[in-house]
């Protein structure tokens, strides 16, 4: 208790005292005296109370803690968001004439329509030139002159310019109709996904897309800051309450307003005098901890008040990983418990594949008057820790990934010279090469040691590169499984296939952490390997919340890999980054594969606009020699590891 | 204490919400005789209503300042003391119970079944609003009847007092 408490406490008590003295005797507090101190006393203790009220009423409440959402993954970006951001940005603003001169929007930045119709012709020009068999020049012409398409709507888009004319509704202010250029471009994105023969989306379903732009990168269960104890503010506003009605009531002298402050010193004081326990025990169980994917898991979880007094309020949010969502039932729960009471909710999650590890559960235990609350993370839990789903070694069932992995021993050579059996190079002798590799002969016709080079035969050492970058979280839906983990599957049934085979088999991730593992083989290393994919540390389900330059990553990789290292890239292509570093690497001298787990959905506008601009990605690599697996995540994944011949 | 999404009406937990829309519709009839009071109870129900289904803490506030206000106002005219102190009850319960459903709203929502902790807090706090109120008017009853103007102001340092100490 403080000085300032105690002295109050002191202050309350004495004038009670006082208060009961006057009123056993009457005569006393009669006189003139008496009723100028009372009057005094109503007076200063009424403005005190009215002034302290006033300070509380504008004091803020403390923080709240922010509590995780245990219902589903973290939020992730759809392919193609950005595009439909685009188009429901697009205004009025930007329809004047732009030039060089004009500052319409700010540090010469282009409007949104400007940014759709760029992103669109290029995407429309090498639809056209692939389909069409023409060159991008000629592509353009008939963007042009508008007679690539029967659609009046697509062909009017770059043959009409930016500003077509607006109907009268949408200078309206507080109407905002569809402008004529975004039902152009989507009609655009329409006729295109037509031409590149996917199912068309709908060009009249526009506007109020609800996905969002950008990926949710803070922690996904923020435990750090815990425990915690908070107020609520109830008590804050129970005494600005109290003050103000008593001051008013001794005031206006109606005793009854006066009295009506006991119900709050009476709430106000239970908050202090009781506090509930925070002595929890909980408990969890699982149906099955090795579910097959798309097995639906239940999850029982209960808790127990070990302390010796009753918790009043007790809300509990089970860890479910970050990886699962939760089908049926609730990670939540209220209850109130009395000592060694126990309370239990149950909820199913649909196992996808990795390894989950289950958050500690967060409590908040309130008092008995919701004054107080403390948030606590309960970290010690009976029961299993994770659930272990997915990345079984499916080994010889499949094949390596690309045919210039050799799967033989031996049989291709490593670009070393060395020893060997096969002549590559005669080069000056140096001391300490062994005898027996010095040409005679040479030495012989020309008086000098020559040592003989031979080819070094060596097994081909993969690596297999996981792009793990922010712009590479990306998911069919917002709340979907993100490619990097999809990525990590099809990654460790590449990595299975070679291990299994005896290839030295690495595996690096870009992007989200530094994870490195060299080419080497065996079980211990393939266990390594599973571990690092399975889990998610390597590979969390969260995305992260730097952008990385491409350039570095690839750098970075390119000076860990031996220079015969052949590389699978398991990427989305959901932006150029996948691209770059593909072309970075193989510019690097490293024989480079692609995998890549489709999580376009292209039945809406944006999801086409992703859709085909990540298929021109594919094209594009698989101009430049590098073999590109398309993989649907929806099919088995043994599929990703068989040769394309 | 929320977990940063604003809380949609669809995950409070039905009972507070019923047990506050109760206490306002008992405000309302306390204070009806008297047209005054009965606006001010219907402004502030309203208010607090829409601080319910908006999650504003503000409205919720202002609602219940209004109700209340509507209890002074009707006992002013001429009330008891004890009518008065019976019908500022409702008025506590259902500010209280309010923020209670919009902080499980917010924490646990409608899907877990929060029938016992909510109904935990209901008697709770009846009790000890029962409690404080009981002993208040016993104080009263005991000094009723001896009006002294200085044992009243001492009775409001009181007041003053215990409460600076609890905050």
């Amino acid at each position: 208790m403080t000085s300032t408490r105690r002295l109050s406490v002191g202050v309350g008590l004495l004038s009670i005292a006082v208060g009961g003295l006057l009123l056993a005797l009457p005569a006393l507090g009669s006189g003139l005296v008496p009723r100028a101190v009372a009057t005094l006393l109503t007076v200063g203790v009424g403005t005190v109370a009215v002034v302290i009220a006033g300070r509380r009423l504008f004091e803020s409440d403390e923080p709240a803690v922010r509590l995780p959402s245990p219902e589903s993954r973290p939020r992730y970006r759809t392919p193609g968001s950005s595009f439909a951001g685009l188009l429901d940005d697009v205004s009025t603003v930007g329809r004047r004439a732009v030039d060089e001169t004009d500052d319409w929007d700010g540090d010469g930045e282009f409007a949104p329509r400007e940014r759709v119709s760029a992103a669109l012709h290029d995407l429309a020009v090498a639809v056209l030139a692939r389909t069409e068999g023409r060159d991008a020049g000629r592509a353009a012409d008939r963007l042009a002159n508008g007679r690539w398409t029967d659609d009046e709507d697509a062909a009017a888009f770059f043959a009409e310019g930016l500003r077509p004319p607006l109907p009268r509704r949408a200078s309206l202010p507080w109407v905002r109709p569809e402008l004529p250029v975004a039902r152009r471009a989507r009609h655009v994105v329409a006729e295109l996904a037509d031409r590149a023969g996917t199912d068309a989306p709908d060009p009249t379903e526009g506007g109020g897309l609800a996905a969002t732009d950008d990926a949710e990168t803070g922690a996904y269960w923020p435990t750090a800051d815990l425990p915690r104890e908070r107020s609520t503010g109830r008590t804050r506003r129970v005494t600005v309450a109290v003050l103000l009605t008593s001051a008013v009531g001794v005031v206006a002298g109606l005793p009854g307003t006066v009295l009506t402050a006991a119900f709050g010193v009476s709430l106000a004081g239970a908050a202090r005098v009781w506090r509930p326990s925070t002595d929890l025990a909980v408990s969890r169980s699982v149906s099955t901890r090795t579910p097959a994917p798309g097995e639906t898991v239940e999850v029982t979880v209960t808790v127990r008040n070990v302390g010796d007094s009753t918790v009043p309020d007790l809300r509990l949010l089970d860890g479910v990983p970050a990886g699962l969502g939760v089908d049926s039932g609730t990670a939540r729960f209220a209850t109130a418990l009395r000592p060694g009471k126990a309370a239990s909710t149950s909820y199913t999650v649909e196992a996808v594949p990795g390894t989950h590890r289950f958050e500690p559960p967060v409590a908040v235990v309130g008092d008995v008057a919701g004054a107080r609350e403390t948030v606590q993370a309960v970290e010690s839990v009976d029961g299993p820790a994770t659930l272990d789903c997915g990345f079984e070694r499916r080994g010889r069932e499949s094949e390596a990934p690309r045919p210039q992995v050799t799967l033989a021993s031996g049989s291709r050579t490593a670009g070393v010279s060395g020893a060997g059996v096969e002549f590559d190079a005669l080069r000056e002798y140096r001391p300490g090469d062994p005898p027996g590799r010095i040409d005679w002969n040479h030495r012989a016709k020309t008086g000098d040691l020559a040592t003989v080079e031979f080819e070094e035969p060596r097994r081909p050492r993969v690596v297999v590169v996981l792009d793990a970058r922010r712009a590479a979280y990306v998911a069919e839906t917002p709340r979907g499984v993100p490619a990097p983990r999809h990525g990590a599957a099809a990654a460790f049934a590449v990595a299975d296939v070679l291990l299994e085979s005896g290839v030295p088999t690495g595996l690096a991730t870009v992007g989200a952490t530094d994870c490195w593992l060299p080419p080497k083989t065996g079980s211990a290393h393939r266990d390594a390997v599973r571990d690092r994919l399975a889990g998610d540390r390597a590979v969390p389900w969260t995305a992260p919340s730097d952008e990385t330059v491409v350039a570095d990553a690839a750098a970075d990789l390119a000076a860990r890999l031996s220079a015969d290292a052949q590389v699978v890239l398991v990427t989305p292509l959901c932006d150029d980054g996948g691209v770059s570093l593909a072309r970075r690497l193989d510019a690097a001298g490293h024989s480079v594969s692609v995998v890549s787990p489709d999580c376009t959905d292209p039945s809406t506008v944006g999801g086409a606009y992703g859709h085909l601009t990540r298929r021109e990605r594919l094209a594009t690599l698989r101009r430049r020699g590098v073999p590109v697996r398309d993989w649907d995540p929806t099919t088995p994944i043994s599929e990703v590891a068989h040769v394309e011949r | 204490m929320s977990n940063g999404d604003p809380v949609s009406v669809s995950a409070l937990p039905r009972f507070g919400v019923a047990v506050s829309a109760l206490s306002v519709l008992v405000v309302c009839g306390l204070v009806a005789p008297a047209p005054a009071p009965l606006a001010l109870a219907v402004v502030g129900g309203l208010a607090l209503g829409a601080g319910l289904g908006r999650d504003a803490e503000f409205a919720l506030t202002a609602g219940v300042a209004g109700l209340f206000a509507a209890v002074l106002v009707a006992g002013s005219e001429g009330r008891s003391v004890e009518w008065m102190l019976a019908a500022a009850v409702p008025v506590v319960l259902a500010w209280v119970t309010a923020r209670h459903a919009l902080r499980l709203g917010a924490q646990v929502g409608r899907a877990a079944g929060t029938l016992r902790v909510e109904l935990v807090h209901l008697v709770s706090t009846t009790v000890l609003l029962a409690a404080g109120g009981g002993v208040g008017y016993l104080a009263y009853r005991s000094v009723a009847g001896s009006p002294s103007p200085l044992a009243l102001g001492l009775l409001l340092l009181a007041v003053v007092a215990f409460t600076v100490s609890l905050r």
